[in-house]
C-alpha cells in the first residue's frame, strides 16, 4: 500500500468514527434534554425531609432523594427499553449497579429500574448535597492507565492486525506488549514485540508519540503439501504515530513503524508497518 | 442592494437591541431567575465504589457451522465483551471445529488431511452495534431483549496453515436476568484458501446458542 493510500484509509476511518460519535451525542442530547429534570432550586432545601439509609439497611449503594418532578424508570439500560415507572419527586433512591451510562435505581416499595445519567441532576443524598454524575471527558484519560487496543492495517502490503496492552507508568511513558499478524500472498507473520512509547504532550487532545521496540518475528511460508521451515528472527523497531482522545475511556491511534529484521543472512530486513484502530482506556 | 443593507440593518438592531438590554438595571426579579438560570449548586462526585459497574461479558456458545467442502459440525467457544456505550461493543470471540471429509476424500478415497489438520480454530475481534431493544414475552414474564449486528476480522487456523478471516452477523440477546443472558447468534466467517488446489473464497456459516454473565 503506498502512503497516500493509507493516508486516505486513515483520515476516512477518523471522519467516519468521529462521525459515528457526533451522532451518537447528538440523539443522545435530543432524547434526553428533558427540561423536567431541571433542578428545583426555587423552594428552600429545608422545607424537605432528607433521605436517610435505613430504607434500605445493609445494602451497598448511594442513598438519594428525588429533587426533580419525576424520574422515568427504564426496565434496561437502553434508550429503546419501555418506561415501566415513574418515580416522582421527593421519593427515596438507592442506586447501586451501572452499566455504561445508565445507573440502576430501586425505589423504597421495590420497584427496580434504569435512568440515563443525563436525567439524574437533581438527585440529592443524606447530607444534601446534589450527585454529580456526569462522565469524566477527555482530559480525564490520563486517571486511566490501562490501555488495550485493536489495529488494523498493512505490513509491507499485507493484510495485518494488531492487539496492544499498553500500561503507562507517568504521564509520558508507557510501555506496551504487543501482537502482530500479517496474512501475505507467500507467507504470515507473527510479531510479538516489547515497545516504550514516549508521549512528549500527554495534556494535547492530539497527541504524538513514538514508539521503541523489540521482539520476535516469525515467518510462516503458506504451503499446503510441502512444508518449509518456520523462520524465526529477532527485531528492533523505531515507530511515531498519533493518538486522539475522543473521551477519557476512548481514544483512536494511527501509527508507522519501522522494523529491522536482524536476519542471520547478509543484509537485514526492512519492514514498514501502517496501523490504524481504537483503543479502550481502563 | 436590498440584500447588503439587510445584514447592516439587521446588526445596527442587533447593537442598539443589546444596548438597551445593558442599559436596564438589574430588578430583584432577574437576580432570582439568575439563580434559576445558573444555579451554582455544589456537587458531590458519585462514589463509584459503592455502585457496581457491570460492563463486561463474559461466556460459551455451541452450535453447528458449516466449514465450506469440509461438512457441517458442532462448533463450541469462548466469547467476551465490553459493552462501550449502550449502543456498541467490544467483543472477542474463540471457536473450535473439527471438520469432515470431503467428498472427494469419500469417493475417491485420497487423503487430503490428517486427522490433526482437520480441526479449525478460529479467532476474532468483533465490533458490534445494538439495533433493536425491546422486549419479549413468555407467558406473563416480559424479558429485555436486544439484537445486535456484528463485524470483526481474526484468524483461522487450519490444515497447519493461517488464514485472515474476516466475519459478519447478527444475533439476538435474552436477558434472563440483568447479569445472565442467552444468545443466539447467526455468523458468517469468510477466508480464502488453496487446500483443493486453487485458491477459493469459501463462506463458513456458523449458527450457536450462547450464555454469557456481566460483571
Amino acid at each position: 500500500m503506498t502512503l497516500p493510500n493509507f493516508l486516505r484509509a486513515a483520515c476516512l476511518t477518523l471522519i467516519l468514527v468521529r462521525a459515528v460519535a457526533l451522532a451518537a451525542d447528538e440523539r443522545v442530547k435530543l432524547t434526553y434534554s428533558d427540561p423536567s429534570v431541571a433542578v428545583d432550586t426555587l423552594q428552600s432545601r429545608q422545607e424537605w425531609p432528607i433521605a436517610g439509609a435505613q430504607a434500605w439497611s445493609g445494602d451497598t449503594g448511594e442513598f438519594v432523594t428525588l429533587r426533580a418532578p419525576y424520574l422515568n424508570l427504564y426496565t434496561a439500560p437502553g434508550r429503546g427499553y419501555p418506561i415501566f415507572h415513574v418515580a416522582e419527586k421527593n421519593e427515596k433512591l438507592r442506586i447501586f449497579k451501572r452499566k455504561g451510562d445508565w445507573y440502576q435505581l430501586e425505589t423504597e416499595n421495590g420497584k427496580r429500574g434504569w435512568a440515563h445519567r443525563n436525567t439524574l441532576s437533581a438527585l440529592q443524598d443524606n447530607q444534601g448535597l446534589y450527585l454529580d454524575v456526569t462522565n469524566p471527558g477527555w482530559r480525564d484519560a490520563a486517571s486511566n492507565p490501562v490501555q488495550f487496543s485493536v489495529l488494523g492495517g498493512s505490513t509491507s502490503g499485507a493484510i495485518t492486525y494488531s492487539s496492544i496492552l499498553g500500561y503507562r507508568f507517568t504521564p509520558n511513558i508507557s510501555s506496551e506488549i504487543r501482537y502482530t499478524q500479517a496474512f501475505g500472498n507467500a507467507s504470515t507473520l507473527k510479531v510479538a514485540s516489547l515497545t516504550v512509547v514516549h508521549q512528549p504532550c500527554p495534556l494535547w487532545r492530539l497527541a504524538p508519540f513514538v514508539t521503541l521496540g523489540t521482539g520476535a518475528i516469525s515467518s510462516r511460508p503458506n504451503a499446503v503439501i510441502l512444508k518449509p521451515d518456520t523462520r524465526q528472527d529477532s527485531f528492533i523497531s523505531v515507530g511515531a504515530g498519533l493518538f486522539f482522545h475522543a473521551t477519557a475511556r476512548i481514544g483512536i491511534r494511527a501509527e508507522y513503524i519501522k522494523d529491522t529484521v536482524l536476519t542471520r543472512r547478509e543484509s537485514n530486513e526492512e519492514i514498514e508497518e501502517w496501523k490504524a484502530g481504537f483503543s479502550l482506556l481502563f | 442592494m436590498e440584500s447588503r443593507l439587510q445584514p447592516v440593518v439587521l446588526i445596527g438592531l442587533l447593537a442598539l437591541a443589546r444596548a438597551a438590554v445593558a442599559a436596564d438595571a438589574p430588578s430583584a426579579n432577574e437576580r432570582v431567575l439568575d439563580d434559576v438560570i445558573q444555579p451554582g449548586i455544589e456537587r458531590r462526585k458519585i462514589e463509584s465504589g459503592k455502585i457496581d459497574s457491570e460492563n463486561f461479558e463474559v461466556g460459551l456458545f455451541g452450535g453447528v457451522m458449516s466449514v465450506e467442502d469440509f461438512g457441517t459440525n458442532n462448533v463450541y467457544g469462548l466469547r467476551a465483551a465490553y459493552h462501550i456505550t449502550e449502543d456498541f461493543f467490544l467483543e472477542g470471540n474463540l471457536g473450535i471445529t473439527t471438520t469432515q471429509k470431503t467428498s472427494a476424500e469419500t469417493l475417491d478415497r485420497i487423503v487430503l488431511l490428517t486427522d490433526n489438520q482437520r480441526q479449525l480454530t478460529y479467532y476474532s475481534v468483533d465490533f458490534g452495534y445494538n439495533v433493536l431493544q425491546g422486549q419479549h414475552y413468555i407467558g406473563r414474564w416480559a424479558f429485555n431483549t436486544n439484537f445486535y449486528v456484528v463485524a470483526g476480522a481474526g484468524n483461522t487456523q487450519f490444515a497447519d496453515n493461517e488464514y485472515f478471516t474476516y466475519n459478519f452477523g447478527a444475533g439476538l440477546r435474552f436477558f434472563a436476568t440483568d447479569w445472565l443472558a442467552l444468545h443466539t447468534d447467526f455468523r458468517n466467517y469468510v477466508f480464502t484458501h488453496s487446500i483443493l488446489g486453487t485458491d477459493k473464497e469459501v463462506q463458513n456459516l456458523e449458527s450457536s446458542l450462547g450464555l454469557t454473565l456481566f460483571f
